[in-house]
């Protein structure tokens, strides 16, 4: 009741009633007062009459008795003061008068007859008549006591009046006061109740809204704050409900501002477009608080939007949706393309502007409206944001104006990032331009220098060539003429004396086995010699469509049987990881096998030296083939973990001549021929990895079509 | 009645290995060999040989007229006289000159001696009474 109330009309209300009581108090007190006063006048009015009447009483008793005197003595002065007496109760009697009107009257009346008696016995006392005399002042004697009665009968009875006056005067006072005492008390118990009333009434509620400042302050929104009622607090607690909802909105608003200028600065960092969009559309569909966002990106190819991500969005949608990519003209992406704003369909079942299945599916998931925003940059069509809602009715301004927002953002995003891809793909080829632009420096001036010692090797060769062919040959036809002149002595030789016989047959022998030395060594240096050679053989092989893991599985088994022919105890784990996808390839075969049996004799070489060295017992010599097809070329790794090639050696492994090996272990030609049919023959590289004492790696790659034709070094050696 | 093969090269150890390669042949009368050691000797000698030459084997690289001018100028000469180009630098470009010039055939040096053996042996015209029109005869 009491909050219906205005605060200050319950205080006003308070006072009044206060101030009543104390006035209604006060003014029964006054009057109670007043009445009393009243009294007590009256009651001094009494006792004057009743000393009137006492006076009266005297004043007659000195008037009997100056008249009895004077008709005694007949004394002159008696009769003055007979006259005296008489002249002052005249005036008392005249006083009581008043009050007693009807009382003096009949005193007046018994003093006329009593004068008129005591008149005549005077005269008859003077006329010496005492009989006459006595009996008259008998008969006045009668008169002067009912004179002396009533007078009395006045005094008794104003005595009594004033007795009882005063009497009730007493009593009226204390009824009074103790009437006042109670009405007091009431009045004080009654403002203290309502007092505490009031207080209450104002206190509770101001405590709740403290609590609920408290609580907004303290950054809890979500805080109760008291009903408003009609009173002052009940406008605080509407003041405070606003102060909450503009504190929501501001939160809101902060939020929102938060989130776009985080997504501005993921605009700025040139993050991957990925992380943007993310970004993008799981604030959009926060703050927007709708239930699912995606972004939908233009294939200027096909003038289709394709859906890129989503968030809040069933995994059964985005798979239906990336199925099925939007025409550039199509439903409300295309719309919101075509205007360049957004474009929202607040419920889906009245919307002839969605394309119908979509709109099927989506309502069959609950979605009921939908906004779209254009994703624009200047005239570029990059895509489209939309939030789905599972609520119908229209997006509310703010959520419009922040989707846009969201949306210039993400174009943003996208346009910085094709920007960044094109850039760093100009990077790309710059740098690998760069690269090949270097590698093709390099493999030219190692060209060079391999073709000019390839050219000095050839030079050398064919110049030991000449007088190596001699040397066989004689050395073949010695050996043959030996054997005629050994059945030529053999038909003589009857002739000849058995020891003498016997000495020519050994020396023969042994001319015929130096000869063999010589065939042999002859043959040893026509191999050498025949490698070196062939480094000016220039485009000897043709180029045939090869398939190189059989080409390389060949080689391997190859290798590995010549390695334990050479040593039967000659043991390695050989492991072939081939590419099953590798598309034949054009290379001229009995050369990339010819390097193929060069790097793994050497890389069976070196696990071998390893073990040797080591004396591991635990060691296991393992050689690994891997092949690959990149594409424009093919990819051959061979990996050994044999000794190692040390850094200084690394720089002259492809050098003709060059070997590790002890003497007629190597020719030094292995890697310098291979290099030269990778290289000059195939257009290919090859590079070698290694770490001492753990692997060496060499990778050889050939490409599908050679930038350069086949170098034909060499070829034109002078002779 | 053997038959003359011509053998031009400059190195002078080349008469002595052919000589004992073909000692039995020669032996048997089989073939006459010829030396010149150079291409112009070559052409100078060219109508004096006796008996019947069947066949020119050159060198190619020598000095003066190589052999490849030497093959030109017999080509000329003496077109159905067959000559065998032989050198140590058996590459694609001199096959080829040397094919394009007319030469019978191409051998690379060391010279396989069997090899030539069986190919001179298809160069002897057939036994007397045979197809073959032996010029000169």
């Amino acid at each position: 009741m009491m909050a219906r109330l205005t605060i200050r009309a319950r205080l006003i209300l308070l006072s009044s009633l206060l101030l009543l009581v104390l006035v209604a108090t006060n003014l029964y007190l006054t009057r109670r007062l007043a009445e009393n006063s009243a009294g007590l006048v009256e009651a001094a009015k009494l006792l004057d009459v009743i000393g009137e009447a006492n006076d009266a009483q005297y004043q007659f008793g000195e008037l009997r008795y100056w008249l009895t005197a004077l008709s005694v003595s007949q004394m002159a002065e008696a009769g003055q003061h007979a006259a005296t007496a008489r002249e002052a109760l005249e005036r008392s009697l005249d006083r009581l008068t008043r009050p007693q009107p009807q009382a003096v009257a009949a005193i007046r009346d018994e003093l006329a007859q009593y004068e008129d008696l005591a008149g005549q016995a005077v005269e008859e006392y003077t006329a010496d008549q005492r009989d006459m005399g006595n009996k008259l002042l008998a008969e006045a004697s009668r008169h002067s006591v009912a004179v002396d009665t009533r007078l009395d009968a006045i005094v008794k009875k104003l005595t009594e009046d004033s007795q009882a006056a005063r009497t009730r005067l007493v009593a009226r006072a204390a009824a009074a006061a103790r009437l006042s005492r109670i009405v007091v008390a009431a009045a004080v118990l009654f403002g203290a109740l309502l007092t505490f009333l009031v207080l209450r009434s104002i206190a509770r509620p101001l405590r709740r809204l403290v609590i609920a400042m408290n609580g907004l302050n303290a950054g809890n929104l979500a805080v109760a704050i008291p009903p408003a009622g009609p009173d002052e607090i009940g406008a605080m607690a509407r003041t405070l409900a606003a102060f909450r909802a503009t504190l929501e909105e501001l939160r809101h608003s902060i939020a929102q501002f938060e989130a776009l200028s985080a997504v501005g600065r993921a605009v700025g960092a040139a993050l991957d477009l990925g992380t943007v969009q993310s970004l993008v559309v799981a604030r959009a569909v926060e703050l927007s608080r709708a239930g699912a966002g995606m972004i939908w990106e233009y294939d200027e190819a096909t003038r289709e939007f394709r859906f890129g991500i989503s968030h809040g969005a069933e995994p059964a949608l985005t798979e239906s949706l990336k199925a099925h990519p939007i025409g550039r003209e199509q439903g409300v992406i295309g719309r919101s393309i075509e205007t360049g704003a957004p474009v929202q369909v607040p419920d889906f079942a009245a919307s002839r502007l969605m394309l119908p299945e979509l709109a099927d599916r989506l309502a069959g998931l609950g979605y009921r409206s939908l906004l779209a925003a254009p994703l624009l940059h200047e005239d570029e069509i990059l895509g489209g944001l939309v939030i789905l809602r599972r609520t119908a009715g229209d997006f509310s301004k703010e959520t419009v104006g922040l989707v846009e927002a969201f949306a210039t953002q993400s174009a943003l995003a996208v346009r910085n990032a094709k920007l960044f891809d094109e850039q760093r793909r100009r990077e790309q080829e710059l740098r690998a331009a760069n690269d090949r632009l270097r590698a093709a420096q390099a493999s030219l001036v190692q060209a060079e220098k391999m073709a000019s010692l390839g050219q000095l090797t050839a030079g050398i060769a064919h110049e030991i060539k000449n007088p190596l062919n001699f040397i066989n040959n004689f050395a073949e036809l010695s050996s043959e003429l030996l054997d005629e002149l050994k059945a030529a002595i053999g038909s003589l030789g009857k002739t000849q004396p058995a020891a003498a016989r016997a000495e020519t047959d050994e020396v023969i022998a042994t001319l015929t086995g130096n000869l063999e030395k010589i065939v042999e060594h002859g043959r040893r240096a026509d191999g050498i010699v025949k490698s070196m050679l062939l480094h000016s053989r220039g485009g000897v092989g043709e180029r045939q469509t090869t398939d190189l893991n059989a080409l390389a599985d060949e080689a391997l088994g190859l290798a590995y049987h010549g390695a334990r022919a050479r040593d039967p105890g000659f043991n390695i784990a050989l492991e072939r990881d081939f590419d099953p996808a590798l598309a034949p390839i054009d290379v001229v075969p009995q050369d990339v096998t010819r390097v193929f049996l060069n790097l793994f004799g050497n890389g069976f070489y070196a696990t071998d030296k390893r073990r040797r060295e080591s004396g591991d017992r635990s060691f296991q010599p393992a050689l690994k083939v891997t092949t690959r097809d990149l594409g424009d070329e093919v990819e051959i790794k061979i990996r050994d973990n044999g000794t190692g090639i040390p850094p200084e050696v690394r720089a002259k492994l492809f050098t003709p001549f060059f070997t590790t090996k002890p003497t007629g272990e190597g020719t030094g030609l292995g890697l310098s021929i291979s290099y030269d049919i990778v290289v000059q023959e195939h257009g290919g590289t090859i590079t070698v990895d290694s770490r001492e004492g753990e692997f060496t790696e060499f990778v050889v790659r050939l490409p599908r079509h050679p930038q350069r034709a086949p170098a034909t070094v060499a070829s034109g050696v002078p002779a | 009645m053997g038959f003359s093969i011509l053998i031009v090269d400059d190195e002078p150890d080349v008469a002595e290995l052919f000589r004992q390669r073909f000692r039995r042949e020669v032996r048997a009368g089989q073939y006459v060999l010829h030396f010149a050691a150079s291409g112009e000797e070559g052409l100078r000698r060219l109508g004096e040989i006796e008996p019947e030459l069947i066949v020119i084997l050159s060198d190619i690289n020598m000095p003066g007229m190589d052999g490849l001018e030497l093959l030109a100028e017999i080509r000329r000469r003496r077109p159905e006289l067959p000559v065998l180009m032989v050198t140590a630098y058996a590459d694609d470009d001199r096959r080829r000159r040397a094919a394009e010039s007319g030469a019978a055939a191409f051998l690379a040096k060391p010279i396989d001696f069997d090899e030539l053996k069986r190919r001179l042996a298809e160069l002897v015209p057939a036994a007397p009474g045979g197809t073959g029109e032996v010029p000169g005869r």
